[in-house]
């Protein structure tokens, strides 16, 4: 054999790495000690043919620092969880789903814990590498409530110490989410033809 | 093997065909009651160069609704139908719901207002048909069923889902019940991979909140814009 094709296979397998994302390795999340100020999760999925991770930062609203709350510990495998998070503060969790042939789909959502209340978080994801996850407020066991107060993060590339999110106004982001499928206009896009203040 | 009965086919299918004739005949009848109601809108720049074409419905004498993002960045506003054209001004706007309703000023518009009942839901089913310019084609009938209801948090009907077809343009446009009243403004349609035929229309309800909800959001703009600019008389 000659040379040159070990150089070419070797060549092969780090073209190939380079395609694939780093993993980094994420500390365990470490819950807030039970009490008025923290709030109650539970994470759910069902099986997923692949490896799913649920992800949650120490400063939500800019995404850095993060800490895997739950995750399958094999691929094919439901996870399920129950820890608490910070009440009252931005909470950002990320859920990470990568299937049986690599592929990875990543999703986060910010929300602002309330004190003593219940979430559930079900995470889904399928094939064809879409993902994502719900978020309920189950404080009352007998209903099943979308938290109202919740924004889809915008995700940028995962680095070692930096920002999984764009850094976000908080505020705007809620408001955005909290009027969906709306157009995203201001009065200034309307400027040349706005009509005179009302009359009070 | 028994011979297929001839004389009953031949009833069924002319009994079909009785039945697709009349239906024909309603939606035609239909098209030419609301027609008149649904205009095409199309805005320009300062330069008057077009910018989007979108559609408007007659809801009050001189008065139609349209999305506001068929506005956006409009100098200049005209509503056509065939060879009329008349100038329109923005009278009210509802950003955060996308309604933005139109005045024409011009005495000679006399185009017909729509009827609607804001206190009418619609029903998942419910046979509809909707009017618009869909990439400006001026005028265009399709038909379809109200799929779904979709709800807000505070279990306020928030958009009507329907499957009959809309495209660009046909925002701004009538979706309405065979009897031609309005039932919503035709403003979008889902979009991507593996999607297919989910459009959306705001409820017609909205349209008797669209008064109050223009003012606010009108006072809210211009004392944001007199805040700002007395804070920069101030640093300068």
């Amino acid at each position: 054999m000659k040379p040159i094709a070990p150089l070419l296979i070797a060549l092969a397998l780090l073209l190939s790495a380079g395609c694939a994302p780093t993993p980094v390795k994420v500390p365990d999340y470490v819950a807030p000690p039970e009490g008025p100020a923290s709030a109650k999760i539970q994470v759910r999925s069902p099986a997923l043919a692949g490896n799913g991770f649920l992800h949650v930062f120490d400063d939500g609203a800019l995404c850095t620092g993060p800490h895997q709350l739950a995750s399958s510990a094999t691929a094919t495998k439901a996870f399920n969880a129950s820890s608490r998070l910070k009440a009252g503060e931005p909470s950002t969790l990320l859920f990470h789903y990568r299937n049986v042939a690599k592929k990875h789909c990543r999703v986060a959502m910010t929300f602002v814990p309330e004190a003593g209340r219940n979430y559930l978080a079900t995470a889904f994801a399928n094939e064809a590498t879409s993902c994502g996850f719900i978020l309920f407020d189950i404080t009352d066991p007998t209903e099943l409530k979308p938290v109202k107060r919740r924004a889809l993060r915008t995700l940028i590339p995962a680095k070692d110490q930096g920002a999984y999110c764009r850094k976000a106004d908080l505020e705007a982001e809620f408001a955005k989410a909290a009027r969906p499928n709306r157009s995203n206009m201001k009065m200034s896009d309307l400027a040349d033809i706005l009509p005179p203040e009302p009359a009070k | 093997m028994k011979k297929p009965d001839l004389s009953a086919c031949l009833f069924f299918a002319l009994c079909c065909g009785v039945a697709t004739s009349a239906s024909a005949l309603e939606t035609e009848q239909l098209f030419r009651k609301i027609e008149p109601s649904v205009w095409l809108v199309r805005s320009a720049d300062k330069g008057g160069v077009p910018l989007a074409a979108g559609s408007a419905v007659v809801i009050a004498a001189r008065r139609l609704v349209t999305n506001c993002h068929v506005l956006k960045q409009a100098a200049s506003v005209l509503v056509i139908k065939g060879k009329n054209s008349f100038a329109a001004r923005l009278d009210q706007v509802d950003l955060e719901r996308d309604l933005c309703l139109l005045a024409v000023d011009d005495e000679k518009f006399s185009a017909p207002a729509v009827r609607y009942n804001a206190g009418t839901l619609p029903v998942i089913g419910q046979h509809i048909v909707t009017i618009g310019n869909p990439a400006a084609l001026e005028m265009s009938l399709t038909d379809g069923l109200i799929s779904r209801l979709q709800y807000d948090d505070d279990k306020q009907l928030d958009a009507i889902q329907f499957s009959a077809p809309i495209s660009l343009g046909s925002s701004g446009g009538g979706l309405f019940d065979t009897d031609g009243y309005l039932l919503g403004i035709t403003q979008r349609q889902a979009v991507g991979i593996g999607v297919q035929n989910l459009n959306f229309a705001l409820p017609v309800a909205w349209l008797d909140e669209l008064k109050a909800r223009s003012d606010q959001q009108l006072a809210e703009h211009y004392s944001t814009r007199r805040t700002a600019a007395q804070g920069n008389a101030a640093k300068q």
